[in-house]
């Protein structure tokens, strides 16, 4: 059980089709959380609320919502998007996933499309935890009290950069709260006791 | 919807049944005012019994299982006043039950251990409990005397200071902190010895972050939503 759980949500209307992929993939040697979203509002709840790795979707549910949809899709680029297909649809609604999952693939297809995109993005973070040079900086500013656009200024990079450091180090120690973050870094001996 | 093995509990099943399957319905019992010596009562005969209604203790009991809640007709005065007696019998647990508990590990590691990181964790978990309080008060001192109010004075305007939103983001803060302490005392803060009571620690953290959650979700996903069709019907009325 050393692999991170990875978050799936499905966007799908058919509680038989839901059931049916949580079914076959908690045969897989991964360890999924699902959640079942009936609406694109739903579904942007759960990716804001447990950072969403993998969402479902059956285009069907889009007609409609396309603008929105595209929306949710630039706000979350870094969500690997599978749709589940079970009707005819144009090439410009299904351009928009990154793999599409026909209801007819066998089930080995249907795992291998899944696995392409668990990607290398978050199991590489998960493989690493100690904190890079620089994010050890970011940390101690942080500490320190100072806000994003003054850690910009004092270490001479972007607030982009800032905010991608910050984003890391929550990932790799699992710790949001500057108390918490206060402990972890006397914990490391980043800073010293009684800071 | 998170998915688990467990019963997915209905009315004829036999609550000792599902006790023995999932034993964290003790809490859930305990909560709704009911002793766990159960017989062979059916769960339908159980509620009947002490005058729960069946629908909110199988939404309720389904939620302790792993099942997300699903829309339900819940929602009689009958309903709310049962739900606010169970959020205010779990207030009780946290702050009788879990919150000494914890503390009095952590002192014992102390003791023990004379580690000073310990001592940073006490103090972390002596301000999350204060947050936790801060929201328990504000529930038994604002939101559930406004809800009751509402339930109550049907139909005239109830004032006060109740924010649905103010509520939720209490929650987050909540779940945040908790879930760093966790993290602090499974992957970084390295202890020698004292293995059992550590052990014994993590498990006490679970148990309160896991009603916790549960707790966040009743309000969140049960009342709230309840609480905002009542102030639309009178908003109409």
């Amino acid at each position: 059980m050393s692999r991170a759980k990875i978050n799936i949500a499905i966007l799908e209307s058919s509680s038989i089709v839901f059931e049916g992929i949580v079914s076959l993939l908690s045969k897989t040697d991964s360890n999924y959380n699902y959640y079942h979203c009936n609406s694109i509002e739903a579904l942007n709840h759960y990716c804001f609320k447990h950072k969403i790795d993998i969402a479902i979707v059956n285009p069907l549910l889009l007609v409609n919502i396309q603008d929105d949809f595209n929306r949710f899709r630039r706000e979350h680029s870094d969500i690997y998007l599978l749709g589940i297909v079970y009707s005819v649809f144009d090439r410009a609604t299904l351009d928009i996933f990154d793999e599409i999952i026909q209801i007819t693939d066998k089930t080995g297809d249907v795992i291998a499309k899944l696995h392409n995109g668990k990607g290398s993005k978050k199991e590489s973070i998960n493989i690493r935890e100690e904190l890079t040079a620089r994010e050890i900086d970011i940390l101690v500013q942080l500490l320190k009290g100072l806000s994003n656009k003054e850690i910009a200024e004092e270490l001479n990079i972007s607030i982009h950069t800032v905010i991608s450091h910050r984003k890391n180090i929550v990932e790799k120690t699992g710790i949001k709260s500057l108390p918490g973050l206060t402990i972890y870094a006397i914990s490391k001996k980043i800073i010293p006791p009684g800071y | 919807m998170y998915l688990t093995n467990r019963a997915y509990i209905k009315p004829d099943m036999k609550m000792s049944d599902l006790i023995v399957e999932n034993p964290r319905l003790l809490i859930l019992l305990e909560h709704f005012n009911l002793d766990f010596v159960v017989s062979d009562k059916t769960v339908s005969l159980l509620c009947d019994e002490n005058s729960i209604p069946l629908q909110l203790f199988l939404l309720f009991g389904n939620l302790y299982n792993g099942y997300q809640p699903e829309v339900s007709h819940i929602g009689s005065p009958e309903d709310i006043k049962t739900i606010i007696m169970f959020l205010r019998n779990s207030h009780i647990y946290y702050k009788e039950e879990k919150y000494p508990e914890i503390l009095s590990y952590i002192k014992q590691i102390q003791d023990k251990t004379h580690n000073s990181e310990i001592k940073l964790i006490e103090n972390f978990f002596k301000d999350y409990f204060t947050e936790v309080l801060e929201h328990l008060d504000y529930e038994e001192t604002i939101a559930f005397p406004y809800i009751v109010n509402l339930v109550e004075q049907k139909g005239k305007q109830v004032n006060s200071d109740f924010s649905a939103n103010e509520y939720r983001e209490h929650h987050t803060d909540i779940e945040t902190k908790l879930t760093d302490l966790k993290n602090l005392l499974l992957k970084h803060i390295k202890i020698s010895n004292e293995l059992p009571l550590r052990r014994k620690l993590f498990l006490s953290l679970f148990e309160l972050g896991f009603d916790l959650q549960l707790h966040a979700m009743i309000e969140e996903s049960i009342l709230l939503p309840i609480v905002a069709d009542i102030e639309s019907t009178m908003r109409n009325e």
